[in-house]
C-alpha cells in the first residue's frame, strides 16, 4: 500500500527569498530518502511543501501516480504524514495521550465507536513501546524520547503512505536517539513505508536511509545510493559534509 | 530610560558572567590588550607559542586539544567534593571533584540531566534558582567565562552585536566608548566575523547561528577568561557549522592558552578536544581519565553505551576521486607557497619605482633565490 513520490521542478519563494529552487526529486516506494544538508538550505521547506503545508509557486508533485494540488482530498491528506523536530511543540500539552491519537484516527474515520478507538490506540502504544496505562497521561509526564515516540504513534495512526520526519531526532539525547532510530527501522519494515527523513546529522542519515540527497541553498546537489556517497561522494559539499562529522579516536591513534 | 535599563542589566549580567572579583580583573588588565599573536607570545604568564613547541616535542602525549602541561604547576580551579541539591533536598550532584590546570581542558559527558551543566554554572557561580550547594566546595584563582548552548538565547535580541560585545570590553577592560569597540571589532575579526560589521551593526536575528554562536564565545573571551566554559557550544548548530566552531575553538584555546571545561553530550567532539574526560550518569562520576584510554577501554557499560551512541560512518573509499581531490588540494596549496615565496621576494621592492624596474628587480631576486638553492 505504499507509494512513490515524485517531484518535479518544484521551487517555492517566501517573498524575493527563493528556498527551493526547481528541485526534482523520485523517491521510490517503500525507500528512504536521507535529505541532508545545512541550516537554511531548504530541506524543511521540501518537506512542508510535500505535505501540503505550503503550496509551491511551481513544479508538479505526485504520490503514487496521483498529482499532489494545492487542494488535496481527506485521503491525500491521510497518506501523509509528518513527525516534528520538537515533541514539546508538535503535541498539545492540555490533550491526554488518548485524544491525541484518537483525534486523527476520529478526524479520518479510521474506527467506529469508541471501544475500536481505544483498542486502536493501545495497538499503536504497544507498536511504539509504551504501556498501556500511558493513554490517560499528559505529555509533560513523559520524557523527550516518550514523547516524540507519542508522535510517531500519531503519525502511523491513520496508516499513511509517505512518512515524513523532520530531524526527529535533534532534540533527544543520544541514547534515546539510538532507540527512536531503531524504532523508525522497524516500523518502516512492518508497514512498508515510503519514508522522507530529514537531518543534519550524517551518523543518523546512514543510520535510516537507502538514498541520500545532499541539498544547499535551496537546490538539490546529489542523490545517491546510500553506499555510494559515503563511499565517495561526487560533489565538493558532499565531501566537505563528510569530513565535517567528528571522528571517534581509535586505538591506533586520533583520526579526523 | 529604556536603554540605560538595559545597559545597566548588561553590565549586571557581565558580573554575573565572570566570577572574578576585583583583584581578578586587575591581573587580568596586567595582561594587556588581546591583540596580536605577537604581542601575546610576549605576555610573561603565557607563552602560548613555546608552549606549543613543547608540545609538538613531547612524545608521550596522549591527546589533541591540549597544551603541554606543567604537571607541578598549581591547578587553578579545584572542585572538591561538589554536592549540589535541590530546594527539595533532591541530590542534583553528587561528589563531584576534579582539578584544572592552565592550558588543561576537560570533558565533561553524559546525557541530559547528568548534571554536566550544573556543574559547570557552580564553577561559575551562576547556579540556577532552586539549586544549591550541599557540599563540597569550588576554589579558583582566576577568572572565567561562559559559552553557552544556544547563542541566540544568550544574545540580547533588542542589542546590536558590536555593541553588546563593545559593553563588555568596556566594563571588563575599563576602557572608554571608542576604545572598548575598536577593541570588540578587533576581536570579531579573530573570530572570523564579517568586517562589514564595523561599518553596520546587525542585530542577532540578522546573523547565523553559527556567527551568533562567535559572537558569544567573542563576548566570553572580551573578559579575558583563564578558564573557558564550554555548554554544549555546538549542539544548535549543523555540521559544517559545529566543525567550524570546534576547530575555531581549538585555535583560540592555542593562540591565547586558556584552560577549558568542554561540556558535551557527543563523545567523539570531547575526544577532539579535552585531553581529560569525565563521564558523568545522574549526577555522578562514573568514570574518568585520559580521554584515549576512556574511549578505547571504557570500565563502564555507560561510557560503552555512549560511544556506541556516536553513530559510525563508514570509512570513506580510496579513490580516483580522492585522489583527485587530494591532487587539488595540493596544487592549491603549492600555488599559495608560491605566492607566498613570491611575496617574500618583492617585499623589498615596495620603494617607488618605475614598473620596468620593478618587474627587472623582481626577476632578478627571483634569479637569485634560483641560485641560492
Amino acid at each position: 500500500m505504499s507509494a512513490e513520490l515524485q517531484m518535479e521542478q518544484v521551487k517555492v519563494r517566501y517573498g524575493g527569498f527563493t528556498a527551493l529552487n526547481h528541485v526534482t526529486l523520485h523517491v521510490p516506494a517503500r525507500t528512504t530518502l536521507g535529505l541532508v544538508g545545512e541550516s537554511g538550505s531548504g530541506k524543511s521547506t521540501l518537506a512542508r511543501a510535500v505535505a501540503g503545508l505550503l503550496v509551491p509557486d511551481e513544479g508538479r508533485m505526485s504520490l503514487g501516480g496521483r498529482p499532489l494540488e494545492k487542494r488535496r482530498s481527506r485521503e491525500q491528506r491521510k497518506q501523509i504524514q509528518m513527525i516534528f523536530q520538537n515533541p514539546d511543540a508538535s503535541l498539545n500539552p492540555r490533550h491526554s495521550v488518548r485524544r491525541i491519537l484518537s483525534e486523527a484516527l476520529r478526524f479520518h474515520n479510521m474506527t467506529r465507536g469508541r471501544v475500536q478507538t481505544e483498542q486502536r490506540c493501545l495497538e499503536l502504544l504497544e507498536r511504539v513501546r509504551l504501556s498501556a496505562d500511558s493513554l490517560d497521561k499528559y505529555p509533560h509526564e513523559f520524557s523527550g524520547g516518550q514523547r516524540q515516540r507519542i508522535a510517531i504513534a500519531r503519525a502511523l495512526s491513520v496508516e499513511p503512505e509517505l512518512l515524513i520526519a523532520d530531524e526527529p531526532t535533534s532534540a533527544l539525547d543520544v541514547s534515546v536517539q539510538r532507540s527512536v532510530l531503531e524504532l523508525f527501522r522497524e516500523i518502516r519494515e512492518e508497514l512498508n513505508l515510503t519514508v522522507l527523513f530529514i537531518s543534519h546529522d550524517l551518523g543518523v542519515i546512514h543510520a535510516v536511509s537507502d538514498t541520500v540527497a545532499v541539498m544547499r541553498q535551496g537546490e538539490l546537489l546529489e542523490l545517491a545510493p546510500k553506499e555510494a556517497f559515503f563511499a565517495q561522494p561526487q560533489t565538493n559539499y558532499g565531501r566537505e559534509l563528510l569530513a565535517a562529522v567528528p571522528k571517534m579516536p581509535t586505538a591506533s591513534g586520533l583520526v579526523r | 530610560m529604556n536603554s540605560r535599563k538595559s545597559v545597566e542589566w548588561r553590565k549586571k549580567a557581565g558580573i554575573r558572567a565572570e566570577q572574578g572579583d576585583a583583584a581578578k580583573g586587575d591581573k587580568l588588565q596586567s595582561l594587556g590588550r588581546l591583540e596580536p599573536l605577537e604581542q601575546l607570545e610576549s605576555l610573561e604568564p603565557r607563552e602560548p607559542l613555546e608552549r606549543l613547541e613543547q608540545l609538538e616535542s613531547r612524545e608521550s602525549l596522549q591527546s589533541v586539544g591540549t597544551l603541554a602541561l606543567n604537571v607541578n604547576e598549581q591547578p587553578i580551579l579545584v572542585v572538591d567534593g561538589l554536592t549540589l541539591e535541590s530546594s527539595s533536598g533532591q541530590k542534583l550532584v553528587e561528589g563531584m571533584s576534579f582539578t584544572l590546570r592552565r592550558g588543561e581542558s576537560i570533558g565533561l559527558v553524559g546525557e541530559s540531566g547528568s548534571g554536566k551543566s550544573l556543574t559547570l554554572r557552580a564553577v561559575l557561580g551562576l547556579l540556577p534558582r532552586g539549586v544549591q550547594l550541599a557540599a563540597g566546595a569550588v576554589q579558583h584563582t582566576v577568572s572565567s567565562a561562559m559559552v553557552f548552548q544556544d547563542p541566540r538565547g544568550a544574545l540580547d535580541p533588542l542589542c546590536p552585536v558590536v555593541k553588546q560585545v563593545a559593553e563588555v570590553v568596556r566594563y571588563r577592560q575599563k576602557k572608554g566608548r571608542r576604545e572598548a569597540r575598536a577593541e570588540a571589532l578587533k576581536l570579531l575579526g579573530l573570530l572570523g566575523l564579517p568586517e562589514s560589521l564595523a561599518r553596520e551593526d546587525r542585530y542577532p536575528n540578522q546573523l547565523s547561528g553559527g556567527q551568533c554562536q562567535r559572537i558569544v564565545i567573542a563576548i566570553a573571551l572580551a573578559c579575558r577568561p583563564d578558564i573557558l566554559l564550554c555548554d554544549e557550544p555546538t549542539t544548535a548548530l549543523d555540521v559544517t557549522m559545529q566543525r567550524q566552531i570546534i576547530d575555531l575553538i581549538a585555535t583560540l584555546q592555542q593562540e591565547l592558552g586558556f584552560a577549558m571545561i568542554f561540556v558535551t553530550h557527543n563523545l567523539a567532539i570531547a575526544a577532539e578536544m579535552c585531553s581529560r574526560l569525565i563521564v558523568m550518569k545522574q549526577g555522578r562520576v562514573v568514570e574518568e581519565g585520559l580521554a584515549l584510554d576512556v574511549l578505547t577501554q571504557p570500565n563502564d557499560p555507560y561510557t560503552q553505551m555512549l560511544i556506541e551512541a556516536v553513530l559510525p560512518l563508514p570509512e570513506r573509499a580510496e579513490t580516483d576521486a580522492g585522489a583527485e581531490v587530494e591532487k587539488e588540494a595540493n596544487e592549491r596549496s603549492g600555488a599559495e607557497g608560491q605566492r607566498i615565496a613570491h611575496a617574500e621576494e618583492s617585499m623589498p621592492n615596495t620603494v617607488k619605482k618605475s614598473r620596468m624596474e620593478d618587474l627587472k628587480e623582481d626577476s632578478e631576486s627571483q634569479a637569485e633565490g634560483g641560485s641560492k638553492s
